[in-house]
Protein backbone atom coordinates (compact mmCIF):
# COMPACT_ATOMS: atom_id res chain seq x y z
CA UNK A 1 0.00 0.00 0.00
CA UNK A 2 2.91 2.35 0.70
CA UNK A 3 4.10 1.94 -2.89
CA UNK A 4 0.64 2.70 -4.27
CA UNK A 5 0.31 5.73 -2.01
CA UNK A 6 3.64 7.03 -3.30
CA UNK A 7 2.56 6.57 -6.92
CA UNK A 8 -0.74 8.43 -6.31
CA UNK A 9 1.10 11.23 -4.50
CA UNK A 10 3.50 11.71 -7.38
CA UNK A 11 0.65 11.52 -9.91
CA UNK A 12 -1.44 14.14 -8.06
CA UNK A 13 1.45 16.57 -7.84
CA UNK A 14 2.25 15.91 -11.50
CA UNK A 15 -1.38 16.62 -12.48
CA UNK A 16 -1.46 19.95 -10.62
CA UNK A 17 1.90 20.88 -12.11
CA UNK A 18 0.65 19.91 -15.57
CA UNK A 19 -2.43 22.10 -15.12
CA UNK A 20 -0.26 25.05 -14.06
CA UNK A 21 2.15 24.36 -16.90
CA UNK A 22 -0.59 24.23 -19.57
CA UNK A 23 -2.09 27.48 -18.24
CA UNK A 24 1.32 29.18 -18.26
CA UNK A 25 2.07 27.89 -21.75
CA UNK A 26 -1.24 29.20 -23.07
CA UNK A 27 -0.57 32.58 -21.46
CA UNK A 28 2.87 32.73 -23.06
CA UNK A 29 1.71 31.80 -26.57
CA UNK A 30 -1.13 34.32 -26.38
CA UNK A 31 -4.05 31.87 -26.36
CA UNK A 32 -5.15 33.24 -22.99
CA UNK A 33 -5.83 36.91 -23.49
CA UNK A 34 -3.68 39.11 -21.24
CA UNK A 35 -3.91 42.37 -23.18
CA UNK A 36 -5.02 45.46 -21.32
CA UNK A 37 -4.37 43.93 -17.90
CA UNK A 38 -2.45 46.96 -16.67
CA UNK A 39 -4.84 49.63 -17.97
CA UNK A 40 -8.33 50.72 -16.98
CA UNK A 41 -9.64 50.51 -20.51
CA UNK A 42 -8.46 49.40 -23.89
CA UNK A 43 -5.90 51.66 -25.61
CA UNK A 44 -5.30 53.55 -22.37
CA UNK A 45 -1.90 53.99 -20.68
CA UNK A 46 -0.83 51.63 -17.91
CA UNK A 47 -1.92 52.62 -14.40
CA UNK A 48 0.66 52.73 -11.58
CA UNK A 49 -1.63 51.04 -9.05
CA UNK A 50 -2.05 48.07 -11.38
CA UNK A 51 1.71 47.77 -11.87
CA UNK A 52 2.12 47.89 -8.08
CA UNK A 53 -0.48 45.16 -7.62
CA UNK A 54 1.11 42.97 -10.31
CA UNK A 55 4.56 43.25 -8.72
CA UNK A 56 3.09 42.60 -5.25
CA UNK A 57 1.20 39.55 -6.49
CA UNK A 58 4.17 37.93 -8.20
CA UNK A 59 6.64 38.77 -5.42
CA UNK A 60 4.25 37.67 -2.67
CA UNK A 61 3.33 34.42 -4.40
CA UNK A 62 6.95 33.56 -5.11
CA UNK A 63 8.06 34.35 -1.55
CA UNK A 64 5.21 32.36 0.00
CA UNK A 65 5.84 29.36 -2.25
CA UNK A 66 9.58 29.23 -1.59
CA UNK A 67 9.03 29.73 2.15
CA UNK A 68 6.41 26.95 2.12
CA UNK A 69 8.72 24.54 0.32
CA UNK A 70 11.36 25.16 2.99
CA UNK A 71 8.82 24.35 5.71
CA UNK A 72 8.40 20.80 4.35
CA UNK A 73 11.67 19.87 6.00
CA UNK A 74 10.91 21.62 9.29
CA UNK A 75 7.30 21.18 10.30
CA UNK A 76 5.10 20.32 7.39
CA UNK A 77 2.54 23.08 7.85
CA UNK A 78 1.58 26.02 5.68
CA UNK A 79 3.78 28.97 6.66
CA UNK A 80 2.04 31.89 8.40
CA UNK A 81 1.79 35.12 6.42
CA UNK A 82 3.17 38.17 8.27
CA UNK A 83 0.55 40.76 9.24
CA UNK A 84 2.51 43.45 7.38
CA UNK A 85 2.41 41.44 4.16
CA UNK A 86 -1.37 41.04 4.44
CA UNK A 87 -1.75 44.78 5.05
CA UNK A 88 0.52 45.63 2.11
CA UNK A 89 -1.43 43.37 -0.22
CA UNK A 90 -4.73 44.70 1.09
CA UNK A 91 -3.55 48.28 0.50
CA UNK A 92 -2.42 47.48 -3.01
CA UNK A 93 -5.74 45.83 -3.83
CA UNK A 94 -7.60 48.79 -2.29
CA UNK A 95 -5.69 51.15 -4.60
CA UNK A 96 -6.59 48.93 -7.54
CA UNK A 97 -10.29 49.07 -6.66
CA UNK A 98 -10.05 52.83 -6.02
CA UNK A 99 -8.52 53.34 -9.48
CA UNK A 100 -11.14 51.11 -11.05
CA UNK A 101 -13.92 53.23 -9.56
CA UNK A 102 -12.55 56.70 -10.17
CA UNK A 103 -10.48 56.45 -13.34
CA UNK A 104 -12.53 57.36 -16.37
CA UNK A 105 -12.86 54.53 -18.82
CA UNK A 106 -12.67 55.46 -22.46
CA UNK B 1 -7.61 -13.26 3.76
CA UNK B 2 -11.39 -13.31 3.19
CA UNK B 3 -13.01 -11.24 0.47
CA UNK B 4 -15.00 -9.38 3.15
CA UNK B 5 -11.87 -8.32 4.98
CA UNK B 6 -12.37 -4.58 5.78
CA UNK B 7 -8.73 -3.81 5.07
CA UNK B 8 -8.91 -5.40 1.64
CA UNK B 9 -12.12 -3.51 0.83
CA UNK B 10 -10.66 -0.18 1.97
CA UNK B 11 -7.56 -0.77 -0.17
CA UNK B 12 -9.68 -1.60 -3.20
CA UNK B 13 -11.81 1.49 -2.68
CA UNK B 14 -8.69 3.63 -2.29
CA UNK B 15 -7.25 2.26 -5.52
CA UNK B 16 -10.50 2.73 -7.46
CA UNK B 17 -11.09 6.27 -6.16
CA UNK B 18 -7.47 7.24 -6.88
CA UNK B 19 -7.73 5.93 -10.43
CA UNK B 20 -11.02 7.80 -11.01
CA UNK B 21 -9.63 11.10 -9.65
CA UNK B 22 -6.44 10.79 -11.67
CA UNK B 23 -8.40 9.86 -14.81
CA UNK B 24 -10.67 12.89 -14.34
CA UNK B 25 -7.67 15.20 -13.88
CA UNK B 26 -5.98 13.69 -16.93
CA UNK B 27 -9.13 14.10 -19.03
CA UNK B 28 -9.45 17.77 -18.03
CA UNK B 29 -5.79 18.52 -18.80
CA UNK B 30 -6.03 16.69 -22.14
CA UNK B 31 -9.18 18.63 -23.07
CA UNK B 32 -7.47 21.92 -22.17
CA UNK B 33 -4.42 20.96 -24.21
CA UNK B 34 -6.56 20.08 -27.26
CA UNK B 35 -8.67 23.24 -26.82
CA UNK B 36 -11.86 21.27 -26.16
CA UNK B 37 -11.97 23.29 -22.93
CA UNK B 38 -11.39 26.84 -24.07
CA UNK B 39 -9.31 28.91 -21.66
CA UNK B 40 -8.90 31.90 -23.99
CA UNK B 41 -10.99 34.15 -21.76
CA UNK B 42 -9.81 32.74 -18.43
CA UNK B 43 -8.37 36.14 -17.50
CA UNK B 44 -10.77 38.35 -19.46
CA UNK B 45 -13.29 40.67 -17.85
CA UNK B 46 -16.98 40.18 -18.50
CA UNK B 47 -18.03 41.96 -21.69
CA UNK B 48 -19.61 45.38 -21.16
CA UNK B 49 -23.32 45.78 -21.71
CA UNK B 50 -23.96 46.93 -25.24
CA UNK B 51 -20.51 45.95 -26.47
CA UNK B 52 -20.34 44.38 -29.92
CA UNK B 53 -20.26 40.57 -29.73
CA UNK B 54 -16.98 40.23 -31.62
CA UNK B 55 -15.12 42.63 -29.29
CA UNK B 56 -12.44 40.90 -27.19
CA UNK B 57 -12.74 42.06 -23.56
CA UNK B 58 -9.57 43.22 -21.79
CA UNK B 59 -7.78 41.04 -19.28
CA UNK B 60 -8.45 41.46 -15.56
CA UNK B 61 -5.60 41.82 -13.06
CA UNK B 62 -7.74 40.59 -10.16
CA UNK B 63 -8.47 37.35 -12.02
CA UNK B 64 -4.77 36.93 -12.64
CA UNK B 65 -4.02 37.47 -8.95
CA UNK B 66 -6.64 34.94 -7.93
CA UNK B 67 -5.23 32.40 -10.39
CA UNK B 68 -1.67 32.83 -9.07
CA UNK B 69 -2.69 32.61 -5.40
CA UNK B 70 -4.90 29.59 -6.07
CA UNK B 71 -2.06 27.71 -7.71
CA UNK B 72 0.44 28.64 -5.00
CA UNK B 73 -1.77 27.83 -2.00
CA UNK B 74 -3.31 24.72 -3.57
CA UNK B 75 0.08 23.41 -4.63
CA UNK B 76 1.63 23.95 -1.21
CA UNK B 77 -1.41 22.49 0.56
CA UNK B 78 -1.32 19.38 -1.63
CA UNK B 79 2.41 18.84 -1.20
CA UNK B 80 2.37 19.40 2.57
CA UNK B 81 -0.75 17.27 3.14
CA UNK B 82 0.71 14.40 1.18
CA UNK B 83 4.01 14.79 3.01
CA UNK B 84 2.50 14.71 6.50
CA UNK B 85 -0.26 12.24 5.68
CA UNK B 86 -3.04 14.39 7.18
CA UNK B 87 -5.09 17.40 6.12
CA UNK B 88 -3.09 20.31 7.49
CA UNK B 89 -4.43 23.53 9.05
CA UNK B 90 -4.52 26.72 7.01
CA UNK B 91 -3.15 29.74 8.92
CA UNK B 92 -5.32 32.85 9.28
CA UNK B 93 -2.90 34.95 7.26
CA UNK B 94 -3.20 32.63 4.29
CA UNK B 95 -6.99 32.73 4.51
CA UNK B 96 -6.79 36.54 4.65
CA UNK B 97 -4.61 36.51 1.54
CA UNK B 98 -7.09 34.39 -0.40
CA UNK B 99 -10.00 36.44 0.99
CA UNK B 100 -8.46 39.75 -0.11
CA UNK B 101 -7.79 38.37 -3.57
CA UNK B 102 -11.29 36.91 -3.99
CA UNK B 103 -12.93 40.04 -2.50
CA UNK B 104 -11.08 42.24 -4.96
CA UNK B 105 -12.24 40.03 -7.82
CA UNK B 106 -15.88 40.21 -6.71
CA UNK B 107 -15.71 44.00 -6.13
CA UNK B 108 -14.07 44.50 -9.51
CA UNK B 109 -16.79 42.46 -11.16
CA UNK B 110 -19.50 44.51 -9.45
CA UNK B 111 -17.84 47.79 -10.44
CA UNK B 112 -17.31 46.66 -14.04
CA UNK B 113 -20.96 45.69 -14.22
CA UNK B 114 -22.17 49.05 -12.87
CA UNK B 115 -19.80 51.35 -14.73
CA UNK B 116 -21.57 52.55 -17.85
CA UNK B 117 -19.65 52.68 -21.07
CA UNK B 118 -19.58 56.20 -22.57
CA UNK B 119 -22.19 56.54 -25.29
CA UNK B 120 -20.92 56.64 -28.83
CA UNK B 121 -20.93 60.07 -30.51
CA UNK B 122 -24.14 60.57 -32.47
CA UNK B 123 -23.63 60.22 -36.18
CA UNK B 124 -24.00 63.39 -38.22
CA UNK B 125 -27.00 63.22 -40.55
CA UNK B 126 -25.74 62.79 -44.07
CA UNK B 127 -27.51 64.55 -46.96
CA UNK B 128 -29.28 62.12 -49.21
CA UNK B 129 -27.17 61.07 -52.15
CA UNK B 130 -28.58 62.03 -55.48
CA UNK B 131 -28.12 64.32 -58.47
CA UNK B 132 -26.93 67.74 -57.46
CA UNK B 133 -29.53 70.42 -57.83
CA UNK B 134 -28.57 73.26 -60.15
CA UNK B 135 -27.73 76.38 -58.21
CA UNK B 136 -30.06 79.22 -58.98
CA UNK B 137 -28.25 82.49 -59.22
CA UNK B 138 -30.18 85.65 -59.19
CA UNK B 139 -29.02 88.25 -61.58
CA UNK B 140 -28.68 91.58 -60.01
CA UNK B 141 -28.71 94.99 -61.49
Amino acid sequence: MAGFSFVVTVALVAMLSAFAFVTLLKMLDGSINTSGMLATGKDQPNDPERILMLIGTIAGAFAYFSYGLKSIATGGTLPPVPQEAVMALGGSNFLYIFGKIFRPRK
Amino acid sequence: MSIFDPQLISRLVAIVVSIIVLALAFAVIRAIWKNDINLNHLLSESPQAGAPPDEVPKASLSRFQMLVFTFVVAGLYLVLSLETGTLIDIPEGTLALIGISSGTYVLGKVISGQKPTPPAAPAQPQPPAGPEKPRITRATG
